[in-house]
């Protein structure tokens, strides 16, 4: 009976970032901090489709983190604002899938605290180790 | 010559050391040909598996090879299997399927130009074992095409119910070498032929869908004509008929790149209902409307396979009008035709 | 179901409108004369036609599905004709979806409305019975089935209803243009948002194992994309389109095709999934699908309250954001 088990998962996590929210000396920080990371480049996360961070999820990344502007501050005056409901929207139909919609998760950036991608990415392999995945 | 119902399931697990079994089970609502890893799965009680035997020679997706710069490694050879429990209907379907498979003379004259190699390889090594129908279903009409709920058209052995036996009707060498193998499993005494009557008889009896075969060879007359607009009303071009037909065999084969200079080619099932199953390059479809798409299937069934054949390409088997979401009926479209002829 | 009276008026109706040219054609249900419990969507021209529309507890395609674009014959329209439809509370709501969504024009259409007393499913008859159904028919409580060994049946009507439409909080169609009387016998109502969260409520790797195992049956036939009324892409679907230089998206039949194929599906429909049910009810392999349109629909109403199809100007949420967010509070 096919079950969860079939599509196993790795530790990697990778990060969808607008080319806004992380940028140039911030950029480098969080890949010299976490060189396990895959950083990947929007121009906005609103551009993001989510059915690219499904698949990625069924074909055994571990966990996915998308990275945006600050609420009312978007670059681009509000792609933020519709990545935020429709990462919503893909984690509910995940669950429905059973897909576990904690590995995929949206975090802005906070201007006034600027480690909240590095406590979101940390926790991100904390959940992954208590799920036991491996390499 | 007959073998008690007990001995027949235990004569199939110690089959499945030295083959891989098939066999309906039970998976939820419904029933399927699945590989039998427990032999108390096998579900002999539910009258039509969902997914049609073909399945087991003709998957659904298959591996044809992979490269790898500038080595080319086949799928593996398949092993040897046992199609167990398949009804009158699939191993009808399955001898269908040979006609446009297999490179053998053609009714109309020619010789089928290519043998499918993965087809044949599959089909060499098969040995399918088919049961009698003992009762039908609503949408059952094997006795409308050429073939009954006991006919061992397309079966290598057909097991007959007869109280807490099985008599055996053998008609093929791959049957009778599998039966002087398992000498001691079987014993002799019964009337197969006459089982079989009884069966077919008592089956016979409870069928209630018709399909008018008389006018088959005849619709190419109704070509132009707008009646398939009416017949294929309400038709969502899903393709579930085609994909469930036991004797449908449209396949797309496709190159997938894996890696830098790697590929795999596969093949897999294929719909003439899809909507962009004939779309040129050009952007032009020749059968951009549900009417020519229906038209097409009904013509490839009841015309063209004849033609070329000489025989139907349908097993009266029921799942197109059963499964189809818009309640389309295959009887309701025959008659429809027959009177516009 | 109707009483006979309500559809001696409903024939009339319609045959007067074609009559007078009002209407071009009229899409309803009719039935299959050798399927029992089947019907079939119909498009009636003359008024000797109109008299093979029936309308009943086997009614359940949503017709709504062919009027968005589907190659589906409609007969020419002449200036200021219409073309009629019947609607059922679920069907109705995908219809106004599709108008606020611009893909169908309500001002051609004159639209019936019925006030559906739940539907029954088939084949949940069928798995109770030792043979299968000759014929069957039915008197608002109880179903009378002759089955094909000569043996009879009566059935508890209550026992046999889709277990969604027990749940369903629109027994009645909305904004129609003529709503046919309701005289026919409730059937019991659930509330289904309770019964959500009761479902909710097992835990995650319960809910996971069912459905995955469930799924795992899909052989990508895509009768569940076809049925739907949301999906209308037609010859641009993403699916018809593996041929990419590096195709992205299989349609082989591994665990994880068929889950990103549902993902793209219920993921298009996540705020415009009316959870009609047609998706499961196509499925040859009886995949239980309402479990999902129905968490969406719970997701759809408890975060943003809202519930799609109950208005022709609505914009679904994923293609709005409140201020109060963008402000963080």
């Amino acid at each position: 009976m096919p079950s969860i088990e079939d599509l196993p998962i790795k530790r990697k996590i990778i990060v969808f970032h607008c080319e806004s929210a992380l940028k140039g000396k911030d950029l480098e920080n969080h890949k010299d901090k976490f060189p396990e990371v895959g950083f990947v480049k929007l121009s906005c996360t609103g551009r993001l489709n989510p059915v690219v961070a499904f698949k990625a999820l069924v074909e055994g990344v571990g966990a996915i983190i998308i990275y945006g502007c600050p609420l009312n501050d978007c670059h681009n005056f509000d792609g933020n604002m519709f990545a935020k409901r429709r990462v919503f929207a893909a984690q509910s139909v995940a669950e429905a899938l059973g897909v576990d919609p904690e590995r995929l998760s949206y975090v802005q950036k906070d201007p006034l605290d600027y480690g909240v991608l590095t406590r979101e990415i940390s926790a991100m392999k904390r959940k992954l180790d208590s799920m036991g995945v491996e390499a | 010559m007959k073998i008690k119902k007990e001995k027949m399931l235990s004569l199939i697990d110690e089959s499945r050391k030295t083959h891989v079994v098939y066999a309906p089970q039970k998976n939820g609502a419904v029933t399927n040909f699945k590989k039998v890893e427990d032999i108390k799965s096998i579900d002999l009680k539910t009258v039509r598996t969902a997914t049609p035997a073909k399945e087991a020679v003709f998957p659904q997706t298959e591996l044809i090879y992979k490269v790898e710069s500038d080595k080319v490694h086949q799928a593996d050879a398949s092993k040897p299997a046992i199609l167990f429990g398949v009804r009158p209907c699939d191993a009808r379907g399955i001898q269908v399927l040979d006609n446009f498979f297999l490179a053998r003379d053609r009714k109309d004259g020619g010789k089928q130009p290519f043998e499918d190699p993965y087809w044949k390889e599959k089909r060499d090594k098969t040995l399918i074992i088919a049961i009698a129908c003992e009762k039908p279903l609503s949408t059952c009409a094997c006795s409308s095409l050429g073939i009954h709920p006991a006919s061992e058209a397309g079966s290598d052995i057909l097991l007959v119910p007869e109280g807490d036996s099985y008599q055996l009707v053998v008609s093929t060498e791959k049957g009778k070498a599998f039966i002087e193998a398992n000498k001691s499993m079987f014993e002799d005494g019964g009337d197969a032929k006459a089982a079989q009557e009884k069966v077919k008889k008592a089956c016979e009896s409870m069928m209630i869908f018709k399909l008018d075969t008389s006018k088959a060879g005849q619709y190419m007359k109704l070509y132009e004509s707008p009646i398939w607009q009416k017949v294929s009303q309400g038709c969502i071009s899903c393709g579930v008929c085609t994909f469930f037909c036991p004797t449908c065999h449209c396949f797309e084969m496709r190159d997938r790149k894996t890696g830098a200079v790697s590929c795999d080619r596969d093949k897999c099932w294929d719909s003439c209902h899809f909507t962009v199953y004939s779309l040129e390059a050009s952007g032009h479809n020749p059968r951009p409307d549900v009417a020519a798409r229906y038209r097409n299937k009904i013509l490839d069934k009841y015309q063209y396979h004849m033609t070329l054949y000489g025989e139907i390409a349908c097993t009266g088997c029921g799942r197109c009008s059963d499964l189809c979401p818009s309640g389309i009926s295959l009887s309701e479209t025959l008659k429809t035709l027959g009177g516009a002829l | 179901m109707m009483t006979e009276k309500t559809l001696a008026y409903f024939r009339k109706i319609v045959k007067e409108a074609i009559k007078s040219g009002k209407i071009a054609g009229f899409l309803g249900w009719r039935e299959v004369a050798d399927m029992p419990g089947k019907t079939r969507a119909f498009v009636a021209t003359t008024p000797e036609e109109v008299d093979l529309l029936v309308f009943n507890s086997f009614s359940r395609e949503n017709l709504s599905r062919l009027l968005g674009g589907k190659t589906f014959y409609i007969p020419e329209l002449k200036k200021g004709q219409k073309f009629g439809v019947m609607v059922k509370g679920c069907d109705s709501r995908n219809l106004l979806a599709n108008v606020a969504e611009n893909k169908v024009d309500r001002d051609n259409l004159w639209v019936i409305g019925v006030k559906c007393p739940g539907t029954i499913d088939i084949d949940l008859v069928r798995s109770g019975l030792d043979s299968d159904i000759k014929n069957i028919t039915d008197d608002g409580t109880t179903l009378h089935v002759e089955m094909l060994d000569g043996k009879k049946a009566d059935l508890v009507k209550s026992d046999y209803y889709d277990p969604r439409c027990l749940r369903c909080p629109y027994t009645s169609a909305l904004e129609v243009d003529e709503l046919l009387p309701d005289d026919m016998p409730k059937k019991p109502t659930k509330n289904w948002e309770k019964w959500m969260e009761s479902y909710l409520q097992k835990p995650f790797e319960e809910r996971r194992a069912y459905i995955i195992s469930q799924l795992s049956r899909c052989t990508m036939c895509f009768a569940c994309r076809d049925a739907c009324p949301g999906c209308y892409c037609n010859t641009n679907c993403i699916m018809d389109y593996p041929k990419l230089p590096e195709p992205y998206l299989q349609k082989g039949t591994s665990l994880a095709s068929i889950l990103t194929y549902h993902f793209i599906h219920y993921f298009h429909l996540s705020d415009r999934c009316t959870n009609c049910g047609e998706c499961a009810r196509a499925c040859p392999e009886s995949i239980p699908l309402n479990l999902i349109t129905e968490q969406l629909g719970y997701m759809t109403k408890t975060t943003w309250d809202f519930e799609p199809g109950t208005s022709d100007k609505a914009k679904t949420p994923l293609a709005l954001y409140k201020v109060e967010e963008v402000l963080g509070r």
